[in-house]
């Protein structure tokens, strides 16, 4: 019991720490983006004149590009929290019944909408009139996968992050692209979330944007909820003996 | 008893040019609700149909087109029971964009804010085609489909018949058929003016999909006539150039709906056969009008009791046509009148 005590406190330590150092890094302030239902895109833009990419977020809503894409941090509030459904088709997002924050592709109040947007990549830009997009990293509290749906509600997977990257973290879009998804969280917190567009350009032949962070922001479900407030309640107290005891 | 057979010779200018026609197959596109303030009564609100590259087109100047690959199987799951039973084929234009079909959505973006209540209607108004429609979204996880129309028979349900875009946004939605064909489905948009208590009905729409492949007679419809064309217009029984052949028969003989030419009409004839003469009718058929049946009837009093005749005496091929000649069975001895009557059945779901 002493040591299960400790063990807590040190969690809790490191949290904090965790916190002060991502606080330390973010000097540059962003501006959250998705926190009423706004129309969001991540959005690919390729230069073909001086073979440029140009990965970033844009507002359809406000009408706001930010590029960078770090100029945004794309906010997923808690109303997106929900649990997994059962069927071994959804287990990509982990086990029936546990908790994910999902948000959807249709407009739901209160939920940013978010898509990939590719409308300013012309047909004859690539060959196939086709580029990828590929996830290369996830750094966060939790997994991230995006997901589509079929006419009958079934997930079509994709990227995960649950199963490692690989070529089917890697999504083929078309010219002038524009598909509202299906973006799923498996924990509260802040992402940076890594893609990487490339094509064949009928002008330079292969090209890639290299790594482009985009910054996410999942909330967590708000205080009061029963069971979570007890736990808390716990925990203080824990915390509290062990400092006296310290 | 001899005639004096006189052939009406005529150049048929041939099939019409619509070249301002699109074929949509294979982009993005939306129903746009247009509002126009200059407008008056129902012409306030419109439906027109914007597509990537920031193209837009009104009713009669596309089709929207699903190829082939549009085929799916209503699945087991219960909440689409709707389409029909399991394993019964549907063609889907899909709310998840497939680079091989069309990706149609509903778009309320061009209404500007501050004149009408949010959200607006798109209403279905009718649905003309050989089969069932129906559109709906998905949302995941194990949520119901959110059913927008329905409409089986020609009959458009009370309770799925509209969708409810949000003023400034778009969304996508599953379009399906439940069969191939030439399809005619009528929209209208409607709002609610800020301060008033019942809707604005804006005018109807008709928008004409093509789920391939088409029927022959199909083809030779959306050929001959403008997307959206009234059925009063194209249709089977109607006769827009006033020649006094109707539509189905312009097509069995392979002539131009749309110049007014009594052309290729049915004659009667005569031939012998071991000697003997009949009265025959000759008849001219389109080859690729393949989905008639031809029926040659003949009786001894105008309007009376005939029976089906199918001695063909001769079938002679002439390009894109073919003359029939069928003969009678009594022959032009035993006989004192004769009638002889073509009837040409369109076979359509």
């Amino acid at each position: 019991m002493k040591n299960q005590t400790t063990q807590f406190i040190g969690h809790i330590r490191q949290l904090g720490l965790a916190a002060l150092l991502t606080t330390g890094l973010t000097t540059q302030a962003q501006t959250l983006v998705g926190t009423g239902s706004e129309h969001v895109d991540v959005g690919v833009a390729y230069d073909e004149t001086a073979n440029e990419w140009e990965l970033h977020v844009h507002d359809e809503t406000n009408d706001q590009e930010y590029f960078p894409a770090t100029d945004a941090r794309l906010f997923i509030g808690y109303g997106a929290n929900t649990t997994v459904p059962a069927g071994a088709q959804w287990s990509f997002l982990g086990s029936t019944g546990s908790e994910t924050w999902i948000l959807p592709g249709t407009p739901t109040a209160g939920l940013m909408l978010l898509g990939f947007g590719a409308e300013e990549i012309d047909p004859g830009i690539f060959v196939g009139d086709q580029f990828s997009l590929a996830l290369k990293s996830v750094s966060g509290p939790g997994t991230f996968a995006v997901f589509d749906l079929d006419a009958f509600n079934n997930p079509l997977v994709l990227m995960n992050s649950a199963d490692g990257f690989s070529v089917a973290d890697i999504h083929i879009l078309p010219a002038l692209a524009h598909q509202d998804l299906n973006w799923a969280f498996s924990a509260p917190g802040d992402y940076t979330i890594t893609f990487e567009a490339s094509g064949v350009s009928v002008l330079n032949g292969a090209t890639a944007s290299g790594d482009v962070d985009y910054l996410f922001r999942v909330e967590a479900v708000p205080e009061p909820a029963t069971g979570a407030l007890a736990g808390v309640g716990a925990l203080a107290v824990l915390l509290v003996r062990k400092m006296r005891r310290d | 008893m001899k005639k004096l057979l006189v052939l009406v010779l005529a150049f048929d200018v041939g099939l019409t040019v619509q070249a301002q026609v699109t074929n949509l197959s294979n982009q993005h596109m939306d129903f746009r609700l247009q509002y126009d303030a200059a407008a008056t009564g129902s012409n306030r609100l419109n439906v027109i149909l914007g597509y990537d590259p920031g193209q837009r087109v009104t009713n009669t100047q596309a089709y929207i087109v699903a190829n082939t690959n549009a085929q799916l199987t209503v699945p087991g799951n219960p909440n689409f029971a709707f389409l029909g039973s399991p394993g019964a084929p549907i063609w889907i234009l899909p709310q998840s964009q497939n680079v091989t079909l069309p990706y149609l959505g509903i778009s309320a973006a061009d209404i500007p804010n501050g004149v009408f209540t949010d959200p607006m209607d798109l209403e279905l108004v009718s649905v003309e085609g050989p089969g069932n429609f129906f559109a709906w979204s998905v949302s995941g996880a194990g949520n119901p489909p959110n059913i927008k129309f329905i409409a089986t028979n020609g009959i458009v349900s009370t309770q799925f018949n509209k969708a409810t875009p949000f003023i400034g946004s778009h969304e996508h939605n599953n379009w399906a058929f439940s069969t191939n064909g030439l399809y005619r489905v009528t929209f209208r948009a409607n709002g609610r003016f800020l301060g008033d208590t019942t809707n604005t009905i804006g005018r109807d729409v008709a928008w004409s999909f093509q789920i391939l492949p088409l029927r022959p007679w199909e083809n030779w419809v959306a050929t001959n006539w403008l997307p959206a064309t009234a059925s009063s217009t194209n249709g089977p029984a109607a006769d827009p150039d006033s020649d006094q052949i109707v539509n189905v028969l312009e097509y069995a003989f392979g002539n131009n709906p749309n110049t007014a030419l009594y052309t290729n009409a049915p004659a009667v004839t005569f031939v012998t056969a071991s000697g003997t003469n009949y009265g025959a009718l000759r008849y001219v058929h389109a080859t690729n009008a393949t989905d008639l049946t031809f029926d040659v009837r003949a009786s001894s009093v105008l309007g009376g009791t005939s029976a089906s005749i199918t001695n063909v005496s001769s079938t002679v091929t002439n390009g894109t046509t073919e003359s029939i000649t069928v003969r009678d069975t009594i022959s032009q001895d035993a006989a004192t009148n004769r009638f002889y009557e073509l009837k040409v059945k369109l076979n359509y779901p």
